[in-house]
């Protein structure tokens, strides 16, 4: 049987809700009738270290890895992890990052400078490339907590699964006192214009 | 499983959801009505129990160690209830005593060790192959390809437990255990525990008695090699004859990825394995390949058989992971035609790198930097400690395996090879899982050295999982907390000193305290992990931008806390030198701020 995917990879530093995100997005394809499998490695990555995390959904998913270059989008949390995960992207991918910077403690003693020009860089060809800062968006839309959802909203808009099976999914992840605002959230994302 | 079985439970599905590997072998443990489940944390297993303290049919709790999770879960057997072990590999090295022994006498009730590797060695000090110690051992060896499967071998490693006598292994990867799949779920089955039944002759292992049970496990072997041959565990994919894939794991879904026109043998059982049905699907096939992670296992023991004639491990990897883009290159390096060819790498951009560091907090920080100050020889052990070992905190001289370093700093000790201070340091967590019996040999041969014991009351680094420091069990219920202190004292140490690990000096004064000792000296620290079993917060720390020159030297303490950001850069006057604090990492434990020679760090006022 042979397999068709979709491969999302989602990168960003641990903490910072990557693996959430995969999960939701996972919950969501499930829902709407695909196979799906889901894979990182967590462990170390706790403590502050990188974390990728892969969803692949299709029919007869195989590999829960997403191999060099055969992701069709990339969403990160972080702008240094976009960088990092970039050769995972297919030529003609989406990449969505959060231009929110976290600098790696070790840079400071190892006297590396944090990258600059992270659009330009990753623009090449045909690549699509949605960046904003979402911490900040987030905030102003009432929290910082929110940032996960928004960008999921971005992401939703791209991806081929049913809107309605978003809301449902966010609908169980969230208690009742929270719905409103993640719900009204995610719409904000799914409207931005880049 | 029969057909038959199979419909029938179809039938009563309780509905299809996405687990990963490690919650399915917990979901597997509750299906097949296992009664105990007992383990220790480690990466990548620890969310095994975690999950399975989620049922209340199970009665679920951390072990002292692999050993004594294990013995707990041999007695659970002994009654005839059925039993769950799990655990990372290396900790498989810790229960291999009574692993080979209960091997030996068998066991009443069904028991299932579930074991995790880690190819790649994500988050581990080796990588070695389960597959070895089953054979060792001489038990059968499940390997699980996805979650329906990790949950469903659970259920048949017990029934093969209880048909033959024997403990049973279930293998995983970091792959099957973190990957979420999806599954199918099935009621629980209930199975009455018989109850302890007194059979001397079997489970007494003297040698008169154990030497009966060897001829036991041998004919035993011999059974278990003819059932391989017909278990539904071991499938066989035909597709083209012209390549056929022996593989297992998740190998398997790789190989399938890649090559998905091969025909496949898929074995379930990765010991022992099936001669005839490997013999007969190699004669079949104009090209044999094998392909399995971590060791070459399947290749050796089909080089046994008399097999010679296949592609094997040489052509992918002999470290680290597989993965489609590995199993592609080698198939292609043993010049075999795929239908798909790979995707195309895109060009890889610099990024700077981002190894994990100890938390904002983190109380392991200001000892370790007591330790620099003094410049002991600082032999340690595994935990969230080891990474101080890294740039820029430096403090840590070895970690072997866990509980090492107290019998390393004896041994150094004993051969007078330090000309400095030796120090073990070593945390709560480790220290009751091996730590305790090297603490008697320091006092039994009153060896002259300083055991620090890193008491943050929680196994931190897997997770957070609860020990007996902890005041709590697995499903989160209180129990009494173990008095370090009053352990030490118990057994023989007669310097006992405690120290606030946030207070540098305080730290130094009792180390060199306890250095200037006759004899082993303890010295425990008292203060809680920052992020488990709660996050704690304390008021931050701030720069204040006129005091400080920017030497840097708050940086050494190697905290995600402190640091520069641009922003900071442009503002201050002070450019690149500008020091900032993240207030809200900052958890105000006020070590940068002790180290700091112009008292530019202050707490932040309200
Ligand atoms: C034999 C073995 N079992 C389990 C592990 C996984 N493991 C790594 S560190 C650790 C314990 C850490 O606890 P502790 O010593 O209290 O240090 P902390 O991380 O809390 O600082 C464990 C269980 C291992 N590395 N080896």
């Amino acid at each position: 049987m042979k397999e068709t995917a979709t491969n999302v990879l989602v990168v960003g530093v641990g903490g910072q809700g990557a693996v959430m995100a995969t999960e939701l997005t996972s919950e969501v394809a499930l829902l709407a009738g695909y196979d799906v499998k889901k894979g990182e490695v967590h462990g170390m990555s706790q403590r502050g270290g990188v974390i990728a995390s892969h969803v692949r959904f299709g029919k007869n998913i195989t590999s829960p890895i997403i191999e060099k270059g055969e992701a069709d989008y990339i969403l990160a949390f972080e702008a240094v992890e976009a960088l990092r995960a970039v050769d995972c992207l297919k030529p003609d991918g989406t990449i969505i990052i959060n231009d929110q910077k976290i600098v790696p403690p070790i840079a400071h003693f190892l006297k590396i400078d944090y990258p600059d020009k992270i659009k330009e860089k990753l623009e090449n060809g045909k690549r699509k490339v949605l960046i904003f800062n979402a911490f900040e968006k987030a905030v102003g839309l009432g929290s910082e907590l929110l940032v996960n959802t928004l960008l999921l909203g971005v992401l939703s808009k791209q991806l081929k699964l049913p809107e309605k099976a978003w809301k449902e999914v966010l609908t169980i992840q969230f208690a009742k006192k929270m719905l409103d605002k993640n719900l009204k959230t995610f719409e904000a994302g799914r409207a931005m214009k880049f | 499983m029969g057909k038959a079985v199979g419909d029938k439970r179809k039938r009563e599905s309780e509905g299809r959801v996405l687990l990963s590997g490690n919650e399915a072998f917990a979901r597997g443990a509750y299906e097949a009505g296992v009664v105990l489940a007992s383990a220790y944390p480690g990466t990548p297993s620890s969310e095994i129990l975690l999950n399975v303290a989620g049922y209340k049919e199970i009665i679920a709790d951390w072990a002292a160690n692999e050993k004594t999770a294990f013995e707990i879960g041999i007695g659970a057997a002994m009654a005839g209830a059925r039993t769950m072990v799990s655990m990372k590999q290396p900790g498989v090295s810790v229960a291999l005593d009574p692993l080979l022994n209960w091997s030996h006498t068998g066991t009443p009730g069904g028991f299932v060790l579930v074991a995790c590797d880690d190819p790649g060695q994500h988050s581990s000090q080796t990588e070695d192959d389960t597959r070895t110690y089953a054979k060792l051992a001489r038990v059968p060896c499940l390997d699980p390809s996805d979650s329906m499967e990790a949950k469903e071998f659970v259920g048949e490693a017990l029934d093969l437990s209880e048909k033959f006598d024997t403990p049973v292994i279930v293998k995983s990867t970091t792959r099957v255990s973190h990957s979420k799949t999806v599954v199918d779920l099935y009621p629980r089955r209930e199975y009455p525990i018989k109850g302890f039944e007194r059979n001397p002759n079997k489970y007494v292992v003297v040698p008169g008695r154990a030497i009966l049970r060897e001829t036991e496990v041998i004919k035993r072997l011999a059974t278990l090699k003819e059932y391989v041959e017909t278990s539904p565990l071991n499938k066989v994919e035909w597709n083209s004859k012209e390549v056929g894939i022996i593989t297992s794991g998740i190998a398997y879904y790789y190989a399938k990825r890649v090559i998905p026109e091969a025909s496949f043998l898929k074995l379930g059982i990765s010991f022992p394995l099936p001669e005839k049905m490997i013999k007969d699907f190699a004669s079949k096939v104009k090209k044999l390949v094998v392909i399995e992670e971590t060791r070459p296992f399947f290749e050796e023991e089909m080089k046994i058989m008399g097999m010679h004639d296949f592609i094997g491990m040489d052509y992918f990897r002999i470290q680290g992971e597989l993965s489609p883009e590995v199993v592609r290159e080698g198939l292609k390096k043993a010049g075999i035609g795929m239908k798909q060819s790979g995707p195309v790498a895109s060009a890889a951009i610099d990024a700077p790198p981002r190894p994990p560091t100890m938390c904002a907090g983190c109380p392991h920080r200001g000892i370790f930097l007591a330790f620099k100050k003094i410049n002991a020889n600082v032999f340690s052990d595994i935990g969230c400690y080891t990474l101080a070992f890294a740039p820029p905190i430096s403090a840590l001289h070895t970690a072997i395996c866990m509980g090492a370093s107290i019998g390393n700093a004896v041994g150094v000790a004993k051969v007078g090879g330090s000309d400095k201070p030796i120090i073990a340091a070593i945390g709560d967590g480790t220290f009751v899982h091996s730590g305790m019996t090297p603490l008697y040999d320091a006092v039994y041969t009153q060896t002259n050295i300083t055991v620090v014991i890193l008491d943050n009351r929680i196994t931190a680094m897997t997770g957070g999982q609860p020990a007996a420091e902890s005041g709590f069990r697995a499903n989160g219920s209180p129990t009494v907390t173990v008095d370090l202190d009053a352990l030490v004292r118990g057994i023989g140490v007669k310097f006992v000193k405690h120290v606030d690990p946030y207070d540098i000096k305080g730290c130094i004064e009792g180390l060199k305290e306890a250095i200037a000792f006759e004899g082993p000296a303890v010295v425990l620290t008292n203060r809680p992990c920052v992020l488990m079993p709660k996050k704690i917060k304390g008021t931050s720390y701030v720069i204040l931008e006129d005091k400080c020159t920017g030497c840097g030297i708050c940086m050494t303490v190697g905290c995600p806390a402190v640091g520069m950001s641009d922003q900071a850069a442009k503002k201050s006057k002070k450019g690149e030198k500008a020091r900032i604090i993240d207030t809200v990492l900052c958890t105000g434990c006020s070590v940068c701020a002790q180290l700091c020679p112009q008292d530019a760090i202050q707490l932040m006022e309200k």
